[in-house]
């Protein structure tokens, strides 16, 4: 995208509104064509065949209410057929089974994951390196955190061939403590963009709730952290939101513009479902952007995130080996008694 | 696609606007599919009050004239973009009192002598400058991401006049922005 291109959608999107439900639209919609002439084609007599496939499927419907158990089971498979929008309201029904974090108790995340860094050569050059690291998180209802990361000194590969031939004199990346445990409110803030109260607090309306991911994740100063939605959501999923939340959260999403529904995979051996969206990152080095697919990878019968992956994309053109380099995070949720305790293997 | 042995049809945009006159229900689905990205365009260019009710006459004037509708394009996305773009003028008033806001409150944010103004607020006086016959076509690209092809169908025009009117589009407000 042009750079102008790109200032006129920053600027148009800076007070960011939230589509509607689409029923208060359709309902004027269809007071517009029922004033209209083509009231004539909404009100037109049913012809014979199709009544008699009106009543079959409100028969249909009718037995489906009367036998809620015949109807989609919370483990069947959503058809690919499905958009975005309708499968993330399915995976809010579904609802998630996690249970609300108790005061005093912590809600442990921890996966592995492979991040974009930079790092700055023996000729002080920069550059962009793919990196794994086992990463671990602890969050507490008041404001605790612990995070450990485990990671692997030696990139493991490289947006460009430049970005390869500059680390060829790497000396030693700066990293920060492996392991860190705060009880700063303005640390908290900075990782969930809120308080602790603040993200109790977050209202279960899909609508509210997206006006507050959208303000949380402008209000965010790191400004080449990825301020979109879905990064929003992830992270607000790693927090002891309540339940409610977490569906809610899925529905809000729901709402969300160039939200995008991609093919089933799996994930570990297990089934799961994407959404996607289109992003936009500072480069680490360098002016410009990045481009990315930022991809949830979600359990279909819970709902739960489970991965997430950010999908390097070409600004233009066709797509490039180099770009299309992957950030990937995979990771398992649960509520543990201490800061220092780990869910069972199982 | 297929689910349980069973194929699952997912039709054409021109398919659902040609069963719409028989199947209400075929323009609901039209309507759900499209509706966010046509509400977001006037969203973003109006404000959300606006977006409301010009989304609901842009899909109540495809309803009125889904017959005229191309049935070898299979998105329909920028012929109802051309529509809303239409019901745009009405509410032109409305769009020149938000980029003019844009342009003072960007423009005068604190800045220090070394700290440059916020560009977006010259690009908001920028756009306000531009004639609209060139500005449409930038801004079906820059928010809606139409190519040059489907911006020429949503505003009837051919393409080569798109790519030039958007590049002098993008022209003036470089210069704009760098004044």
């Amino acid at each position: 995208m042009n750079e102008i291109d790109q200032l006129i959608l920053e600027l148009y999107q800076a007070e960011a509104p939230v589509a509607p439900s689409s029923e208060a639209i359709w309902r004027s919609v269809e007071r517009l064509t029922g004033r209209s002439e083509t009231g004539k084609a909404w009100r037109r007599p049913l012809p014979r065949r199709l009544a008699i496939a009106f009543v079959l499927a409100l028969a249909g419907a009718l037995a489906l209410a009367l036998f809620p158990t015949h109807r989609h089971s919370p483990s069947g498979a959503i058809p690919e057929s499905a958009s975005a929008a309708e499968l993330l309201r399915v995976l809010a029904d579904r609802g998630s089974p996690l249970p609300d974090v108790p005061r005093g108790s912590f809600l442990y995340s921890g996966g592995t994951r492979i991040i974009l860094g930079g790092g700055t050569n023996a000729k002080g050059q920069n550059f962009n390196a793919f990196y794994r690291q086992d990463w671990e998180l602890w969050v507490g209802r008041d404001g605790s955190v612990r995070s450990r990361t485990v990671y692997e000194r030696k990139p493991i590969s490289f947006p460009t061939e430049r970005d390869r031939r500059r680390a060829k004199h790497y000396t030693e990346h700066v990293w920060g403590p492996a392991d860190e445990t705060t009880h700063s409110l303005r640390a908290y803030r900075a990782i969930f963009g809120m308080t602790p109260g603040a993200l109790r607090r977050l209202p279960a309306d899909p609508r509210a709730l997206t006006r507050r991911l959208l303000v949380a994740g402008r209000s965010n100063s790191d400004e080449r952290v990825s301020h979109d939605p879905l990064q929003m959501a992830s992270m607000l999923l790693r927090a002891p939101i309540r339940p409610a939340i977490r569906v809610a959260m899925l529905r809000a999403l729901a709402t969300l513009p160039h939200v995008r529904r991609l093919p089933d995979e799996t994930l570990a051996g297990a089934p799961v479902v994407a959404v996607a969206m289109r992003v936009r990152i500072h480069a680490f080095v360098g002016p410009g952007y990045l481009y990315y697919d930022h991809v949830l990878l979600l359990d279909p019968d819970t709902g739960q995130l489970i991965g997430a992956r950010l999908v390097g994309r070409p600004r233009s053109g066709r797509p490039s080996a180099a770009r299309d380099a992957t950030c990937r995070w995979t990771w398992r949720q649960a509520v543990v008694p201490t800061i220092r305790s780990r869910p069972s293997a199982s | 696609m297929v689910e349980n042995g069973t194929a699952v049809n997912n039709p054409t945009d021109a398919e659902l606007l040609a069963s719409s006159a028989e199947d209400t229900e075929a323009f609901r689905a039209f309507f759900e599919r499209h509706y966010r990205a046509v509400w977001s365009f006037l969203a973003w260019r109006f404000g959300d009050s606006e977006a409301d009710d010009a989304c609901a006459e842009t899909f109540a004037t495809a309803f009125k004239d889904r017959e005229r509708y191309d049935d070898g394009i299979a998105d329909a996305r920028p012929w109802l973009l051309g529509i809303a773009v239409n019901h745009a003028r009405h509410h032109a008033r409305r769009e020149r009192k938000r980029l003019g806001r844009l342009a003072c409150t960007l423009s005068s944010a604190p800045a220090g002598p070394s700290v440059d103004l916020d560009p977006r607020g010259r690009l908001a006086a920028g756009l306000l400058a531009l004639d609209k016959r060139d500005r449409e076509p930038l801004l079906l690209l820059a928010l809606a991401d139409l190519s040059y092809t489907q911006i020429g169908e949503a505003l009837g025009i051919p393409e080569g006049t798109v790519r030039s009117r958007i590049n002098r589009a993008r022209r003036q407000l470089k210069e704009a922005i760098q004044e």
